[in-house]
């Protein structure tokens, strides 16, 4: 090899040495290097999880006894429990549950649009849970959206509510919020779901009559009233007025008259029952009751005393 | 507020003349106050602001705060004195000074006690540093006075870690320096040998206590259960691996607290001013010189040991490394190095971007558009995350005037103004960020425990012995809750705690001293707690004890069922407290007859106890309390607690970290005209 050879290698070599230096020190190449070696050190699903047990609140007690006394949450103290749901839906964004209790902290954090969207998703991450459902006919009865509602709802009817014991005995999520004795716990949440199955009922009732839709109301609320189901005299209250729009006074005469019969001091029942036996003829009598409802002035019956009660379910 | 209870029991003790070695007002019955005392480093002479603020008048919680807020301040200048020694320009020192100031560093004061360890390694690699540049006395004094305040407060072994990846860092990137640093000191050394035999000694004396507490976790008398509570270690300090991962480093959770939502800031979340992000894109576009790598890999070493069990470092060095078994906390790492390391290479960033040269037109502009690309990168990223605050906008907005006009050559960064204008854009964001979090706090009416009354004796619990309100934690059924419950105590009582029913405990309790005319032995290995129960629930006129030698001597005969022991209630003909402090209680005794009497403080052999005068043995009494036999008649009885010589060992230490603090002052101050001279020249 001649000398000049042997010099063009080596200055090429040598330059070659000076680029890579060069490009070693440069900032954006040292951070990048870096970035990639932590990348391939670090253990992302071992800090995922030290994640989520860093943002779990270390009692749920403050959650679970507030929602059990129906009393309204302190944003700040509420907060604490929305952040740990966030982080938990951000890691593991399947968790139907855990979307679901996000849903809720966004709900009573006075976010609707954004606890609609996670109940939303938590309802296509788990079609059979009951709660979820629910929970958005609740959000959508409340925001007037009643047609939404009323298809929410119907399809919350559905569900199987063993399916939605099932899911909550389950779930890591909801482990916390439950009572230790959980076969005593399940037997009182089959209770609930019963309860809330019926106040289902009594959404959609109310939904129809905003909606004017009085024959699916009948419809609704004579189920109701043949399973015997709380709130009874609101189904015939309702029944009986739609029956009184539909012109149909026989009808409208017995609903309304079972619904005093439940309730002596429904003031508007008494009204209705009053206008419907004039339409039917009865003019004296239908006076009488139109005075007596005058003279109750009680709400009782009234759609408001019923919404009063919907709210939603801790899921 | 960290360390509240345990620096005011010092404090308050140390005041009145008395080195509170045991504590018996602590909520366990009583015990060693060594572990407390090693956690705030009661020797830092910096406590004596606290003692001289009450004198003058303060309450101890305002003392308190103006303590922490004037070591806080002292560990900032620390930082400011250590960046000006590294990067040897005052206005990037200031920046990295500021930049440190509006990080959620400062509210870590209210949270942890980290800014006990902060403040005094701070100032230890001020020292360093400059003792390796130039080795004066004043330095090493520094040295001296920092390490024995770090080996004496907490746990050293954070410093341990990063004083070791430190020196492995050196090793890496200065090894050639070394030889010159070693050989200047070794020239200092022959030539101040008396100071740097002084020196030692003092860090020697300064090690012992710690090595002290180390021996007692052997002795098995003391029990940490919620820190040891799974560890096969012998020792009762020992953490297991568990517990250790627990505490580290959470990247995701940072991060994405950074920059969004910081309307929500609160206490304990990791923040610093939006103007850092920028001084570390710029490092993107400079060329690192050998000090960045350096930090950087500081940086990254110390991050891959936060990180804990998520990355594989922690567990070898748990393995390998003894210390590593002691000490858990790991995310502290992220505050106390990670935060100020990062700080200073972000301030690097800048420098060597500025340094660069920017001499011509071309290079200035190019400086400009690449700017502006970084900045309006910054803001689209913002833009992206969840609730940003205006003011960072502002920030970023302003950041790139400032830095046309710094590339253009339109303004010096050296120029005196300068540390003016930089407190406006790091400052900004914060002040925002600030007053959300003032609004976000919450008010936690916390009840430090020493807030009660507690120096003086008192012959039982709450104000009135016929109906009390008990602060005592009650043994449940769930042994796992009660351990949780004792953070650290005596074996002892932890198990009465877990074995005791909780309101009979709560009974017995109640009252410091009861007088029995009978005694018992009950084997240790063979407690009988049903037995114990009945004769506490009955109050029955018999003591056990475990010591079948205090039996063999003095045991009367159990007889006279059904007879209550007598609880002592208030000072009486037969029964006085004549004296009492932390560590010692003196009484006059008169009874007509021989008795035996149980002392409700917890039993530690570290205890003595005197009659007359001469020496007598206490005996382990109903478990875990201290008992004696006394003879009828008059008698001057003493419990004390600790040798002399730990007592005298304490005082000497106290004086000697005064006295190198002392010096440390007399010296800077006669090195301040030197120093003034030589910036003049």
């Amino acid at each position: 090899m001649s000398a000049a050879r042997v010099h063009e290698k080596t200055l090429t070599g040598k330059s070659l040495m000076d680029l890579g230096r060069h490009v070693a020190r440069q900032g954006i190449v040292v951070y990048l290097l870096l970035f990639l070696l932590f990348h391939w050190i670090v253990d992302y699903e071992r800090l995922e999880i030290k994640t989520l047990n860093r943002a779990t609140p270390l009692s749920f007690e403050y959650l679970t006894k507030t929602a059990e006394a129906h009393e309204s949450f302190d944003k700040k103290k509420l907060k604490e429990f929305f952040l740990y749901f966030k982080t938990v839906t951000h890691y593991r964004p399947d968790m139907a549950d855990a979307v679901g209790m996000l849903g809720f902290c966004y709900y009573h954090l006075g976010d609707s649009q954004k606890a609609m969207e996670a109940y939303q998703k938590a309802i296509d991450l788990n079609p059979s849970f009951f709660w979820f459902h629910y929970n958005l006919g609740v959000i959508y009865f409340q925001k007037g959206r009643y047609e939404e509602a009323i298809k929410v709802l119907r399809r919350a009817l559905k569900t199987d509510p063993l399916k939605t014991v099932e899911f909550i005995l389950s779930s890591r999520i909801y482990l916390p919020l439950i009572s230790k004795d959980k076969e005593k716990w399940a037997e009182a949440v089959t209770g609930q779901i019963e309860k809330t199955y019926q106040k289902c009922y009594g959404m959609l009732v109310l939904g129809y009559y905003y909606l004017g839709k009085p024959a699916d109301l009948i419809n609704v609320a004579n189920y109701a009233v043949a399973r015997r189901f709380a709130d009874l005299e609101m189904f015939y209250y309702y029944m009986g007025l739609s029956a009184y729009q539909l012109k149909e006074y026989e009808k409208a005469l017995y609903f309304l008259k079972e619904c005093v019969r439940v309730n002596p001091v429904n003031a508007e029942a008494f009204r209705y029952l009053g206008l419907s036996l004039k339409s039917l003829g009865n003019q004296e009598v239908g006076d009488k009751m139109i005075k007596k409802a005058e003279i109750l002035h009680d709400d009782q019956g009234s759609p408001v005393s019923f919404e009063k009660k919907i709210e939603l379910g801790m899921f | 507020m960290p360390y509240y209870n345990h620096i005011k029991f010092y404090v308050e003790n140390i005041a009145r003349g008395i080195y509170p070695l045991w504590d018996p007002s602590c909520s366990w019955g009583g015990g060693p106050n060594e572990f407390f005392l090693r956690r705030i480093g009661e020797f830092n002479p910096f406590f004596g602001l606290i003692v001289l603020l009450v004198k003058a008048g303060f309450s101890y919680t305002s003392a308190y705060f103006v303590f922490l807020a004037v070591y806080y301040f002292i560990g900032l200048l620390g930082f400011f004195k250590l960046a000006e020694h590294l990067f040897r320009e005052t206005n990037v020192a200031c920046l990295a000074y500021l930049l440190l100031m509006f990080s959620s560093w400062g509210t870590k004061l209210f949270d942890t006690y980290i800014n006990l360890i902060f403040v005094p390694m701070v100032w230890f690699f001020y020292f360093v540093l400059a003792f390796s540049r130039k080795p004066e006395r004043i330095f090493f004094l520094g040295l001296t006075f920092t390490l024995m305040i770090i080996v004496t407060t907490y746990l050293p072994f954070y410093f341990m870690t990063v004083l070791l990846t430190f020196f492995l860092c050196v090793v890496l990137f200065y090894f050639k320096d070394l030889k010159i640093v070693f050989s200047s000191w070794v020239v200092f050394f022959k030539r101040d040998k008396a100071l740097m035999i002084l020196c030692s000694l003092a860090l020697l004396l300064a090690l012992l206590p710690g090595v002290l507490l180390y021996t007692q976790g052997f002795q098995g008398e003391i029990v940490l259960p919620g820190r040891h509570f799974e560890s096969a270690l012998r020792n009762e300090m020992a953490l297991d691996m568990k517990e250790i991962q627990v505490g580290g480093i959470i990247i995701p959770e940072i991060l994405e607290g950074l920059f969004s939502n910081l309307h929500e800031m609160r206490l304990n979340r990791f923040y610093m001013p939006v103007f850092v992000y920028i001084l570390f894109l710029i490092g993107a576009l400079i060329k690192m010189n050998k000090r960045l790598i350096f930090l950087l890999t500081l940086f990254s070493c110390v991050l891959l040991i936060g990180l804990t069990d998520a990355a594989p470092a922690v567990q070898f060095l748990y393995k390998y490394i003894f210390y590593f078994k002691y000490f858990r906390n790991f995310n502290y790492f992220l505050w106390f190095v990670l935060l100020p390391v990062f700080i200073l290479m972000c301030a690097e960033h800048l420098r060597l971007f500025l340094s660069n040269g920017l001499k011509d037109k071309k290079s200035q502009y190019r400086a400009v558009v690449l700017s502006a690309g970084l900045h309006m990168g910054l803001a689209v990223f913002l833009s992206r995350q969840e609730n940003s605050l205006i003011s960072s906008y502002w920030v970023v907005g302003l950041s790139f005037v400032l830095f046309t006009f710094l590339f253009l050559k339109k303004i010096n960064f050296q120029h005196p103004s300068i540390p003016l204008i930089l407190i406006g854009f790091v400052a900004l964001q914060p002040l925002q960020v600030y007053q959300a979090l003032e609004r976000n706090a919450d008010v936690v009416e916390y009840p430090y425990e020493y807030d009660r009354p507690y120096l003086n004796f008192v012959y039982f619990k709450g104000n009135n012995p016929e109906k009390l309100v008990m602060d005592w934690p009650i043994a449940d059924e769930s042994v796992a809750r009660t351990r949780l419950k004792m953070y650290y105590g005596l074996n002892t009582i932890q198990f009465l705690l877990e074995n005791i029913q909780g309101d009979i405990f709560e009974e017995y309790m109640r009252f410091k001293f009861i007088v029995y005319d009978h005694v018992a032995y009950m084997d240790d290995k063979n407690i009988s707690l049903s037995k114990i129960e009945k004769a506490w629930a009955q109050n029955r006129n018999i003591a056990f004890v475990s010591s079948a030698s205090v039996l063999l001597d003095e045991v009367g005969p159990v007889a006279g069922e059904g007879a209550t022991a007598r609880v002592m209630t208030k000072d009486t003909l037969e029964f006085q407290v004549i004296k009492f402090d932390m560590n010692s209680i003196k009484l006059k005794t008169n009874f007509s007859s021989r008795k035996f009497l149980v002392y409700n403080d917890n039993f530690h052999s570290g205890w003595q106890a005197f009659v007359d005068g001469k020496r007598v043995d206490i005996a382990r009494a109903n478990v875990a309390f201290k008992g004696l036999w006394l003879e009828p008649g008059e008698r001057m009885v003493c419990f004390r607690y600790g040798t002399w010589g730990r007592y005298f060992l304490g005082y000497l230490l106290s004086a000697v970290f005064m006295g190198v603090l002392a010096s440390l002052v007399v010296l800077w101050f006669r090195s301040r005209p030197c120093a003034l001279k030589e910036s003049a020249l």
